[in-house]
């Protein structure tokens, strides 16, 4: 009651709670919002072909794919092993929290967990797959995914439709 | 290809509701070649290909069309886009209806027929042969 009194004698003293409580509301808003669709569609492929999700953020003048691609050492790996989404300009820099003015990646598990972030220096030449190469997915078997939809399959009444494809 | 028109709004519920879906990547998964050459035997084609078993592991139908026919592969042609629904209709099963197969096909020919290239036009000279005009 003293409390309740104190407070409505002085407005002003419950701001900062306020304050307090609207930021963490807007920032568990933010959390919540979903992905672009751009993402996620990477991420979807991504959980559906066992790789990461390799977002290049770039600023308006520079373009990180096209300098990946270049990279003999490793643009075939990144086909085999990312789903690549790119973001270009300041906002996306800033929504990304990314720190440089320059070009950068970062990579992402299919379910959004960040995992490493890379600058464009440290993708050049032959240092970049040394670097990325910790964070491929490990292999599924094909076999063990055909026993576990074979027992999905017997549990719902469903038929199997399997798809074979290669990343190239 | 096949792997976005599976997921359309449209399709997505009806083929999740009939078939457990396994994508095999024969280059990356552990024994995915093996796998593939295995189900696969000696019938042509490259990839991608597909084939639909049953719970026990016995085929249905695979993407080789019949009679004798090669892989359709990511279908679009028309032949291709007829042979998926022939295959989808063998295996539906009880859950997926007659409707179910025709919104498949429906939304097979609109996502297919941008996708096709024209045909080439006629030579002048096989046209005039085929018009009879020598």
């Amino acid at each position: 009651m003293v409390t309740l009194k104190v407070a409505m004698n002085k407005p002003l003293s419950l701001m900062p709670v306020a304050l307090l409580l609207f930021s963490g509301v807007t920032f568990a808003q933010k959390q919540k919002a979903p992905p672009a669709p751009d993402l996620a569609k990477a991420q979807a492929r991504a959980e559906m072909h066992n790789k990461r999700v390799l977002v290049l953020l770039n600023p308006a003048d520079e373009d990180l794919a096209a300098a990946l691609k270049r990279n003999r050492s490793l643009s075939r790996k990144l086909r085999y092993e990312f789903e690549t989404v790119s973001f270009r300009g300041a906002d996306a820099l800033k929504k990304w929290r990314w720190q440089s003015d320059a070009s950068g990646a970062v990579v992402l598990a299919a379910d959004g967990k960040e995992l490493g972030r890379f600058t464009h220096e440290q993708l050049v030449g032959d240092k970049a797959l040394p670097l990325l190469e910790p964070l491929f997915c490990k292999p599924v078997d094909a076999k063990e995914k055909l026993a576990a939809a074979m027992v999905e399959a017997k549990k719902t009444g469903r038929n199997i439709f399997i798809r074979f494809d290669a990343p190239w | 290809m096949l792997e976005e028109f599976l997921g359309l709004e449209a399709v997505a519920p009806i083929y999740n509701k009939g078939w457990v879906d396994v994508m095999v990547d024969v280059d990356r998964d552990t024994n995915g070649k093996a796998l593939n050459e295995r189900l696969k035997a000696k019938r042509r084609g490259g990839l991608p290909w597909s084939v639909i078993l049953d719970a026990d592991g016995t085929e249905i139908v695979s993407a080789n069309a019949e009679p004798g026919g090669g892989n359709i592969g990511a279908p679009v042609k028309v032949e291709e886009c007829a042979w998926f629904v022939e295959m989808m209709k063998r295996s539906a099963g009880d859950k997926v209806t007659a409707a179910d197969l025709k919104v498949i096909a429906d939304a097979l020919e609109a996502y297919a027929s941008p996708r096709r290239r024209p045909r080439r036009p006629v030579a002048p000279v096989k046209q005039r042969r085929a018009n009879g005009d020598g």
